[in-house]
């Protein structure tokens, strides 16, 4: 045999390989990291990957947000960033520590860096001031809705098509037009001056050259930025909403002049980022080369959170209209300074292409000795630059910290940067502040000043407080920040509403926030609008402008945390303020606040209830002013129905009849709300209130009839949800009115309505009404013809639901009929679409069985799925120790499945598979070895139903064989084919006999891999349980010793297999020696090792009988060793848990030593005594033992003063379980001594059990309660203190 | 007398969801009423003990037990001014 492989492997190619030899193994332990290491507490990818499959909710919102392509880059610690950045990692140049550049943490945690440009549009948004009026309020919004509508009426002359500039008209001169792009170039620019012209051709259009600029920096970085979102991906192609967005902010005088499409200066780009340290001169990068119009303020846009004044005093740049955060009219000096800026923004090149005559005018090349000016403070954070980044002449400054001679403190280097020092704890100032991290100066900079707290007024005491907390909480130590919440929070009322939040907002908005911080800050808000309550209504606004942004975030828990605040915001202030404030977004001509303010609405609406916000639904539904409002109307009707689920049905017909109006409006968007709403509604309906849709039925389907495109599609959507809620006749008859649309749509192109039409097709067929027949004959042709392609299996979201249907249609027409129509697809030559075959007839088949499966079919059936799993890939990506990838997963699930669904029939056939299963054990790729023992395992149970015993006994040897595996994961696939094996055949029938496999096993126990050990424990188990007499018993204690080890795993099967091992084994050869074995185990070092060696006495004590036991471990106890005497306690408290009522035969034998245990000195001691006690009373409950139970309450109680919370909690529930067996009143006896003891403290103790008691046993205290009649005569007449109805008597 | 979690459940929660509880700072006459209480409520809802009651007491049944669950409103009276009580 061993010669046979020796050549398949020199001959076969593909296969074949001897063990240990010719693979390079090095790599199978440790290469890929991550993935080797044992998994302790955090869940093992797999189980992350269960986790994130299950969790519905938030599959579908992430889903949601891929339609609307709103996912930004992803949080870098998830498992899809990490996947990806190995992708990356094929790439040349790849930076390992790239991630690592933004925040504190390993990965990039500033969640500025992963927003997408959707969601950095909130920083676009206006901010109203905080005691604006709601007249005001709608007048200013009216306003901006005006210049909005203005602005786009003046692009739409200034814009061709497709958004490009017209220089035609201004140039007037098509030789010119390649001019505008070497003008483009500014110097701080990345290319250097030197340019070839050969990109002068370029399109205009600014994506296309900003592609170009990056494809000329370097290959390799813009290969990185497309895949990870890094910042320079922000600079590149995709900005083109913010510059629109932006454009709209410009006042429309100057929206003539400037050339909107070319902005470079984008709001948010990675440089605008940089705070604003202590200098003045950080804006003032100047723009030398703009042939004299750079002497043009050099303004850049910033976001008005920017605009924090920075600590120094030096900061006093043109056009930084310092607003200070704490004044009241914060957002009228915000909006001042957004004007300014605006106003004063650079010339771009493309403005100047514009208005400049094209003769006469030269670009001048920039100086050789040109350096572009950097801030110390942007030095000190900017991120080391590649060299191929850098334009020729550029150096970097030697940094200050290496001009420093050594052993300065980090003290003289910060102020080398100009960053004023802060007390810090070293300097034993009185408020121990935390570093500010240099970003962070511009907010806490000011604690850094060394100032008379005296010689301040009172607001600005309050103001410095706040921020010392504030920064304690955002990067102060675990105890700093919980006591500084603590106090914010308490202090919340005194401090005020506005000094907080002039703080707290604009951290939040701050652009180098990261996940942690943000998390801390908005617990402030919520402890703080907790205290805080009404005085919160006038900062509504603005706390909504900051947190809004959440609801959209893409990571789940930000979302959950933005909902929870706006619901508690809601709750503080009151539905008129939350109406009042978010009235005028609800028309905003940004889509972006209409989104989110629609989102914070049904936040609202559930956390009020959805009936007080009903009129106003109503209200905006019917808005006649704008479409804008009543979008976002029925929109708030929408996400309340996914927000509150079956919550919605009290007032579904209210809300169906407020949005009805939307499917017949003249807007086509609101049209489309109109029906996604509905179909939200319905969703969250199923399955009932088919009544209150009766209203719009005849408007939906009049809608699906006459709509084309991506109307359409969210009709059908909207029909697709409210058919499964009809009676059968009505699902029957709109399904069959529906169904020549959905036929008509099969051919449809657009892949988001394919994904409707099969879902809708799925709803409709689920539905009672519809016959099969109908199905057979006028759905599934067409049906197979159009969606059982190939290039539906790429697309996973098109594979999913193509799945989904398939099987809902197999549910109704039954399983050949669609089984025989897909299985010759099965050799199909493409494997994705194999699999996706693969994949329905897997779950076809669990639905429904083999049993209508013909002889024809079943032969097509297992030859094509032998032709698919002998044919898939190798997952060339995981040739390494790792488990195998999903696709390989499946295909194992669809051939186990297939086989047991087949059952007997398959008999004819197991040769064959068995065949294809030990060619492919011996191949070359470990993941194909691994599927081939887990298919084993999967199909053992249905060759024994066929008695294919010789064939398994086969099997049984040819495993065996193969225990040499090297690699684990394969190794423990083998070792569970192997218990298949044996669990289905028998330890007799076994072949290799017991007597030789377990001896191979031995050795394999000393394996530390974890499914290594699991699976070779669990067959040693099974040996032990069912087959131990094959074995001698020296063989036995060999493999006891190596389970010793087993005891401290991680996982817990090991060590609960190991333990019950432990068991069978003491039964097959004895407790002797397997006891000696445990106790000497009780000296060891390791506390786990020890706890489990009790578990392990007491379960042999429970297998064997106490009694083989007891003796010897009661001597143990006489070991003056406390962690022997603590063992020998806990096993003793194990075994009475495991042996229960047995336990009447040793109490009186064990008592002694328990008083002992209870009297000694070590509370831990006393504790395990206390847990004996527990158990012991509990299973000698009603047996008789009272007196020697009295006996041990009268050692327990004295420990019930106790304070260690782990020892009082043993106590507790020893006193518990004496309650059980005593009875309560006995124990009551005992507390009303000290019930109304003169210490307190000792009361306090007995008023606990007492409570213990009453809580536990009212009713049976009642005859237990002393009688009080002496009370009486001391006190008034008129409280009779005795309980006459216990004196009664016939 | 503890959470799902192993803590124990704190003295005000603990007030909420079981009302005779005690506390070391608590009157004697507070809890003798709430003993009162807890008996009078153990009477009414063992059927065998009311009825020996009132066999005991030549009272009808339904009557005993309306006298009781009038008499759990304020089994003690009114509590006394003086303080050590």
């Amino acid at each position: 045999m061993t010669e046979k492989k020796d050549e398949n492997t020199v001959t076969d190619s593909r296969g074949g390989v001897k063990f240990g030899t010719n693979v390079a193994y090095d790599d199978a332990y440790g290469s890929t990291g991550h993935d080797n290491e044992y998994v302790s507490a955090l869940p093992t990818l797999d189980e992350e990957r269960k986790m994130m499959a299950d969790d519905d909710v938030r599959a579908r919102e992430r889903e949601e947000m891929e339609d609307a392509g709103r996912v930004g880059g992803m949080h870098p610690s998830s498992m899809n960033s990490m996947k990806m950045s190995e992708d990356a990692l094929d790439g040349q140049d790849y930076d390992p520590f790239k991630d690592a550049n933004g925040g504190t943490g390993l990965v990039n945690t500033r969640i500025a860096d992963r927003e997408s440009d959707y969601q950095k549009r909130r920083h676009n948004r206006t901010i109203r001031d905080d005691n604006m009026s709601y007249k005001d309020a709608m007048k200013q919004a009216s306003v901006e809705k005006e210049r909005h509508d203005l602005i786009m009426e003046a692009k739409k002359d200034l814009l061709d098509d497709d958004g490009n500039l017209r220089t035609a008209q201004v140039d007037g001169n098509g030789i010119e037009a390649n001019k505008p792009r070497r003008r483009r170039r500014r110097w701080d620019d990345s290319a250097g001056g030197t340019e070839d012209s050969s990109n002068g051709n370029a399109p205009i259009t600014t994506a296309s050259t900003d592609k170009n600029d990056s494809a000329i920096v370097s290959d390799s970085e813009s290969l990185v930025s497309r895949r990870n979102k890094s910042r320079w991906d922000e600079d590149s192609g995709s900005s083109s909403t913010r510059r629109r967005k932006r454009w709209d902010e410009t006042p429309v005088a100057s929206s003539a002049s400037a050339a909107p499409d070319a902005t470079p200066l984008v709001t948010s780009s990675k440089w605008d980022e940089t705070p604003l340290v202590g200098s003045g001169s950080v804006q003032a990068t100047p723009l030398v080369g703009d042939s004299g119009v750079g002497g043009v303020p050099g303004g850049k846009k910033r976001s008005r959170w920017d605009s924090t004044p920075a600590p120094s005093a030096a900061a006093s740049t043109a056009h930084s209209v310092t607003a200070t955060p704490i004044g009241g009219d914060l957002g009228k000096a915000l909006s001042l300074e957004r004007e300014m800026e605006t106003r004063n923004r650079p010339w771009t090149d493309v403005a100047l292409d514009a208005i400049l005559p094209s003769e006469g005018y030269s670009i001048l090349p920039p100086p050789s000795s040109y350096v572009p000016l950097r801030t110390p403070g942007r030095k000190l954070l900017a991120t080391p630059t590649p060299m191929n980044m850098t334009p020729a002449g550029f150096q970097m400054a030697v940094p200050p910290e290496d001009l420093q001679a050594e052993g300065q403190s980090i003290n003289d280097l910060r102020e080398a940067y100009g960053i004023p020092i802060a007390a810090t704890a070293a300097d034993g100032a009185a408020g121990a502040l935390p570093f500010i991290k240099p970003e962070d100066m511009q907010y806490f900079g000011r604690l850094t000043e060394d100032v008379d707290e005296s010689t301040l007024s009172k607001e600005e005491v309050n103001v410095r407080k706040i921020m010392a907390l504030l920064l304690k909480i955002k990067s102060g130590t675990p105890p700093q920040r919980k006591t500084a919440m603590r106090q914010i929070t308490d202090k919340a009322r005194s401090f005020g509403a506005g000094p907080l939040f002039n703080q707290i907002l604009p951290l939040l908005m701050s652009p180098t926030l990261e996940d942690q911080e943000r998390h801390l800050l908005v617990k402030v808000i919520d402890r703080v609008l907790y205290k805080l309550d009404d005085l919160v209504r006038p900062y509504v606004h603005r706390i909504l402008a900051v947190i809004e942004p959440l609801l959209i975030d893409e990571d789940y828990y930000a979302r959950i945390e933005g909902r929870e605040i706006i619901s508690n915001l809601a709750k503080a202030a009151g539905l008129a303020t939350m109406i009042a404030t978010m009235r005028p977004d609800i028309d905003n001509p940004d889509e972006y606040v209409r989104n989110i303010t629609s989102r914070a609405f049904a936040v609202v609406a559930s956390a009020l209830g959805v009936p007080a916000l009903l009129p106003f639904l109503k209200a905006v539904c019917q808005s006649r002013k704008s479409w804008q409002a009543r979008h976002t109307g029925i929109k708030i009707v929408q996400q309340i129905a996914v927000l509150t689920g079956c919550a919605v049905l009290p007032y579904l017909r209210e809300l169906v009849e407020i949005v009805s109006n939307g499917l017949t409006d003249d807007q086509q968007k609101v049209r489309t709300i109109t029906a996604l709403t509905i179909a939200a509604l319905a969703e969250a309906a199923y399955p009932y209130g088919v009544e209150s849709f009766d209203p719009i039925i005849r408007s939906l389907w009049k809608g699906a009839l006459e709509h084309h495109g991506k109307m359409l599609a969210a009709f059908l959507k909207a029909v697709g949800f409210v058919i499964p809620l009809m009676e059968e006749n009505y699902a029957s008859h709109y399904t069959r009115i529906v169904m020549p649309i959905l036929l008509r749509e099969f051919h449809s192109p657009d892949e988001e309505m394919k994904r409707i039409v099969l879902k809708v097709i799925k709803q409709c067929v689920s539905t009672a009404g519809v016959e099969p027949e109908y199905i057979r004959k006028e759905i599934l042709p067409e049906f197979f013809r159009n969606f059982w392609i190939r290039r539906m299996a790429l697309d996973r979201r098109n594979h999913n639901q193509v799945i989904e249907t398939t099987v809902e249609l197999a549910n109704k027409v039954g399983c050949s009929d669609i089984v025989s129509r897909i299985v010759d697809d099965l050799k199909d030559d493409s494997e994705p679409y194999r699999r996706m075959v693969i994949e329905t007839i897997q779950q076809v088949l669990e639905n429904l069985g083999s049993g209508d499966i013909d002889d024809r079919l079943e032969e097509r059936l297992i030859d094509g799925i032998l032709y698919a799993f002998q044919e898939q890939a190798v997952d060339a990506s995981l040739t390494g120790s790792n488990a195998f990838g999903k696709e390989s997963q499946v295909m194992l699930d669809g051939f186990g499945t297939v086989v047991n669904a087949l059952g007997e029939r398959c008999k004819p056939y197991l040769k064959q598979i068995v065949g294809t299963i030990k060619w492919r054990l011996n191949n070359k790729a470990p993941s194909v070895r691994m599927q081939a023992a887990d298919l084993i395992g999967r199909i053992a149970v249905v060759m024994k139903a066929c008695s294919e015993d010789q064939l398994m006994g086969h099997l049984g040897v040819v495993l065996y064989e193969y225990l040499g595996e090297e690699y684990p994961e394969v190794l423990g696939s083998i070792l569970g084919a192997l218990r298949a094996i044996v669990n289905v055949i028998g330890m007799t029938k076994m072949t290799p006999p017991i007597s030789d496999l377990l001896p191979r096993l031995t050795p394999i126990l000393r394996n530390r891999h974890e499914k290594v050990q699991e699976n070779c424990i669990d067959l040693v188990g099974r040996i032990a349980d069912r087959g131990a007499e094959f074995v001698a018993a020296k063989e036995w204690m060999r493999i006891c010793f190596e389970l010793l080890e087993m005891l401290k795993a991680h996982k817990k099967s090991i060590r609960r297999a190991a333990v019950s091992t432990f068991g069978y084994i003491a039964k097959a050869i004895g407790p002797q020696d397997v006891l000696h074995t445990l106790l000497n185990n009780l000296k060891v070092q390791d506390r786990q090792m020890r706890v489990c060696t009790t578990v392990a006495i007491a379960i042999v004590a429970e297998t064997c009988g106490p009694y083989t036991v007891l003796p010897a471990v009661m001597n143990e106890y006489r070991v003056p060793e406390l962690n022997i005497q603590n063992g020998v306690l806990k096993a003793l408290s194990f075994m009475f848990e495991y042996i229960g009522d047995m336990a009447k035969d040793y109490i009186y034998a064990v008592s002694p030593l328990l008083e002992d245990a209870l009297m000694d000195r070590d509370p831990v001691h006393r504790q395990t005594g206390c847990a004996t006690v527990k158990h012991l009373s509990l299973g000698v409950a009603g047996l008789g033992c009272e007196d020697v139970l009295l006996h041990l309450l009268n050692y327990v109680w004295p420990n019930i003063f106790e304070e260690s919370p782990h020892v009082i909690q043993a106590v507790l529930d020893a006193v518990q379980g004496l309650m059980v067996s005593l009875g309560p009143n006995i124990i009551l006896q005992y507390v009303l001594q000290g019930l109304y003891h003169p210490a307190r403290r000792v009361r306090e103790s007995y008023w606990k059990v007492y409570n213990l008691l009453y809580i536990y046993a009212a009713d049976a205290l009642v005859i237990g309660y002393p009688s009080c009649s002496k009370l009486e005569d001391e006190s008034t007449e008129n409280n009779p203190y005795t309980r006459t109805t216990l004196e009664l008597f016939i | 007398m503890s959470t799902a979690g192993g803590n124990s459940i704190p003295p005000e929660q603990l007030k909420v969801r079981y009302l005779g509880t005690g506390h070391a700072d608590i009157s004697k006459h507070e809890w003798i009423t709430n003993q009162h209480r807890d008996t009078l409520a153990s009477h009414v809802a063992h059927y065998d003990q009311l009825s020996y009651y009132a066999v005991a007491q030549n009272e009808s049944i339904a009557r005993l037990r309306l006298n009781m669950l009038e008499k759990i409103y304020s089994p003690c009276g009114a509590p006394p001014k003086k303080e050590d009580v």
